[in-house]
C-alpha cells in the first residue's frame, strides 16, 4: 500500500468522512501531507488554489476566554446602535456637520450633480439596485410560506438511506445544493449557542422575539464572493454595489437553502447579518480564518465575501476548521491597518477585548473600531478588502505560488511578499470608468465555470 | 499557446548553446550544463510570470515583477556567457 493511500485512509478516518463518499468523489480534498494538527489538503472547489490545513481537533483557529465571552446583544451592534443609541446619534451628527450638514448622497448627487469620479449617477444606480433584495423580510422567514414545501415536509423527516446515502454524503449533497442556489462557498458547523445574539437565545422581558429552538444542532455557513472589480473601486460607489449585490444574493440563497431543508422535513432558520455573529460560525464551518481587518479571510476569495447562515436540526456532519497562514501573514502585513482611512483597524497585537461597546469580547483577535468604520464615506468603504493581499483573482498560478509560500508561515517571506504585492500595484483604487469600460463580464469568479 | 512558444524558444536556445560548445570545442562540465538548464528554466518562468500578470490585467505587476526577475535573468545570462560559453574565446 502506498504512503499516499495510507494518508488518505488515515485522513478519512480522522476527519470522519465515509469511504462511500470517497468512492462517489464528493468533495473529498486531495491530501498533500499529514501535519501535527491534521492534514494539508487541496480542494479547488472549496479552497481555490490555496493549500489548506484541515484541523482535526487538537488545534483551533481561534482561542476564547469563557469568562469574558458572552452572547453579544444584537442591539449593541453598531448597525443597531445607529437606530437607538444617543451616543451614536451624536457621533453621526458630528460627521454630518463636518460634511456641511449634507449626506454623501446630497453632496455627490445634488451639490456635485453626479459628476464626481466614482460617485456618478451611473455608479449610484448600480449601487442602489444591487441592494434590491438584500433586506427583504420574507427571505429570512423562520417558517415556510410555500404550500408545496409544506406538502413535502408532511412526509416527515427525510432519511438519507432512502437515497442510498450516508449522513456524510447527505451533508455534501446539502453543500452542493447551497452552491447550486448561488453560494460561492458552503460549510457546516456544529451549532454553538455562544455565537447567537443574546435576544435570540435568552427570553427578554416584554419581547415577543422568537428564540432559537433547542433542537437546533448545526449551522450551514454560506459565503458569497463579491465582484473583484467592484471592490477594487473602494471607496467608490461600485464597492458598495459589490457589497449590496452580495447581501442580495445572501438573502435569496439562504432562503432557498432553508426551503430545501424544510422540504426534507427539518427545521431551517435562515439569517443574513442578523440572529448570530456570522464570522465565528464561518470559521467553525471551515470557510476561513479571521484577519486583522476583522473579516473572514477565505482561501479562495480572501476577505471579498459576505456571509449568510442557516440554522437547522438536520443531523449533518460538520466540517473541520481550517488554517492557511492568515494570522501569521496579518502579523507581518499591516497594509489594511495602515491604509484604513478611518483608522478603525488595530496596528497592535491581538487582544482579548476591544475598545468599543460594539465589540464582541472574549476571543483573542484584532478588534476593530466599528463606529468610525461605519461613519466613513457614507457607509461605503471596502478599502480593507481591496488592499488585502489575499484579495486576488483566483485563477492564476502566480497567486497559488504566493499562497503556497504563505502556508510556510515564515515572517521573513511574508514581509517580502507584502513588499512585492505593494510594488506590483495591487490594492490601489481602480476608477469606475475602467469598470464601465469592461466588456460586461462580471469578475465574480464563482460565476465562471472555468475558474 | 504562449507556453509552447516559450518551450520552443528555450529548446532552440539550448540546442544553439550545445552546438556552439561542440563547434568551438568548449569543455563544459556537467555542473555548467546544469546551471545553463536552470537558467533556461528560470528565464521561461520569468516569461510565464509576465504572461500571467498580463492575462490578469495587472500591467504594473507585469512591469515590476518582470523587471526584477528579468533583470536577475539577464545578470545570470551575462555571467553564464562570460564564464562558460565565451570563456574560451581567447583560446579560439
Amino acid at each position: 500500500m502506498s504512503k499516499n493511500e495510507i494518508q488518505r485512509r488515515e485522513f478519512l478516518k480522522r476527519m470522519g468522512i465515509g469511504s462511500i463518499a470517497l468512492g462517489a468523489g464528493l468533495g473529498i480534498p486531495k491530501v498533500l501531507a499529514e501535519t501535527d494538527n491534521g492534514f494539508l489538503v487541496e480542494n479547488k472547489e472549496q479552497y481555490g488554489m490555496t493549500p489548506v490545513e484541515l484541523l482535526s481537533g487538537k488545534e483551533f483557529p481561534y482561542q476564547i476566554k469563557p469568562d469574558i465571552l458572552k452572547n453579544m446583544p444584537n442591539r449593541m451592534t453598531v448597525f443597531s446602535r445607529d437606530g437607538w443609541d444617543p451616543v451614536r446619534r451624536e457621533e453621526r451628527k458630528k460627521v454630518r456637520e463636518a460634511q456641511g450638514g449634507r449626506s454623501m448622497f446630497q453632496i455627490n448627487m445634488i451639490d456635485k450633480k453626479g459628476k464626481s469620479p466614482n460617485q456618478t449617477r451611473l455608479d449610484y444606480a448600480l449601487m442602489q439596485a444591487s441592494w434590491a433584495t438584500a433586506h427583504m423580510d420574507p427571505f429570512y422567514n423562520w417558517e415556510t410560506q410555500s404550500y408545496s414545501i409544506k406538502q413535502l415536509a408532511e412526509f416527515g423527516k427525510w432519511d438519507p438511506s432512502d437515497n442510498d446515502l450516508s449522513w456524510e454524503e447527505a451533508s455534501v449533497a446539502l453543500k452542493h445544493a447551497s452552491l447550486f442556489y448561488g453560494a460561492s462557498l458552503a460549510g457546516i458547523a456544529k451549532y454553538n449557542p455562544l455565537w447567537v445574539y443574546d435576544e435570540y437565545i435568552h427570553a427578554q422581558e416584554g419581547s415577543n422575539r422568537k428564540l432559537i429552538p433547542e433542537n437546533i444542532s448545526n449551522v450551514i455557513a454560506l459565503a458569497f464572493e463579491e465582484d473583484y472589480d467592484g471592490i477594487c473601486n473602494s471607496p467608490g460607489r461600485l464597492a458598495s454595489a459589490a457589497t449590496g449585490d452580495g447581501y442580495s444574493r445572501m438573502a435569496v440563497t439562504a432562503h432557498k437553502v432553508a426551503e430545501f431543508i424544510r422540504a426534507l422535513g427539518y427545521q431551517a432558520i435562515p439569517a443574513g447579518n442578523g440572529t448570530a455573529l456570522s464570522i465565528p460560525i464561518a470559521i467553525d464551518a471551515g470557510l476561513g480564518e479571521l484577519g486583522r481587518n476583522g473579516l473572514l479571510v477565505t482561501p479562495k476569495y480572501g476577505p471579498r465575501v459576505r456571509i449568510a447562515k442557516v440554522f437547522t436540526d438536520m443531523p449533518l456532519v460538520p466540517d473541520p476548521p481550517i488554517r492557511f497562514g492568515v494570522k501569521e501573514f496579518c502579523d507581518s502585513c499591516m497594509i489594511c491597518a495602515k491604509d484604513c482611512p478611518s483608522g478603525s483597524i488595530s496596528v497592535d497585537e491581538q487582544t482579548w477585548e476591544g475598545k468599543s461597546v460594539s465589540n464582541s469580547n472574549g476571543a483573542k483577535k484584532w478588534y476593530i473600531q466599528p463606529e468610525p468604520c461605519n461613519d466613513y464615506n457614507g457607509f461605503s468603504c471596502s478599502n480593507c478588502k481591496r488592499n488585502c493581499p489575499f484579495n486576488k483573482p483566483n485563477n492564476s498560478w502566480i497567486h497559488k505560488l504566493i499562497r503556497d509560500n504563505i502556508n510556510l508561515k515564515s515572517k521573513a517571506l511574508d514581509k517580502i511578499m507584502v513588499k512585492m504585492d505593494a510594488a506590483s500595484g495591487y490594492g490601489v483604487e481602480v476608477q469606475a470608468s475602467e469598470f464601465w469600460e469592461k466588456d460586461g463580464k462580471a469578475s465574480i469568479t464563482s460565476r465562471d465555470p472555468q475558474a | 499557446m504562449f507556453s509552447i512558444i516559450i518551450g520552443i524558444c528555450l529548446a532552440i536556445g539550448f540546442v544553439g548553446l550545445y552546438n556552439r560548445a561542440k563547434s568551438k570545442n568548449l569543455k563544459i562540465s556537467w555542473w555548467q550544463w546544469a546551471v545553463t538548464i536552470i537558467w533556461l528554466l528560470y528565464t521561461g518562468f520569468v516569461l510565464k510570470l509576465i504572461e500571467g500578470f498580463i492575462i490578469e490585467g495587472a500591467l504594473r505587476a507585469a512591469l515590476v515583477m518582470g523587471g526584477i526577475f528579468g533583470f536577475l535573468s539577464i545578470v545570470a545570462a551575462v555571467l553564464l556567457f562570460r564564464f562558460v560559453f565565451f570563456k574560451s574565446l581567447s583560446h579560439e
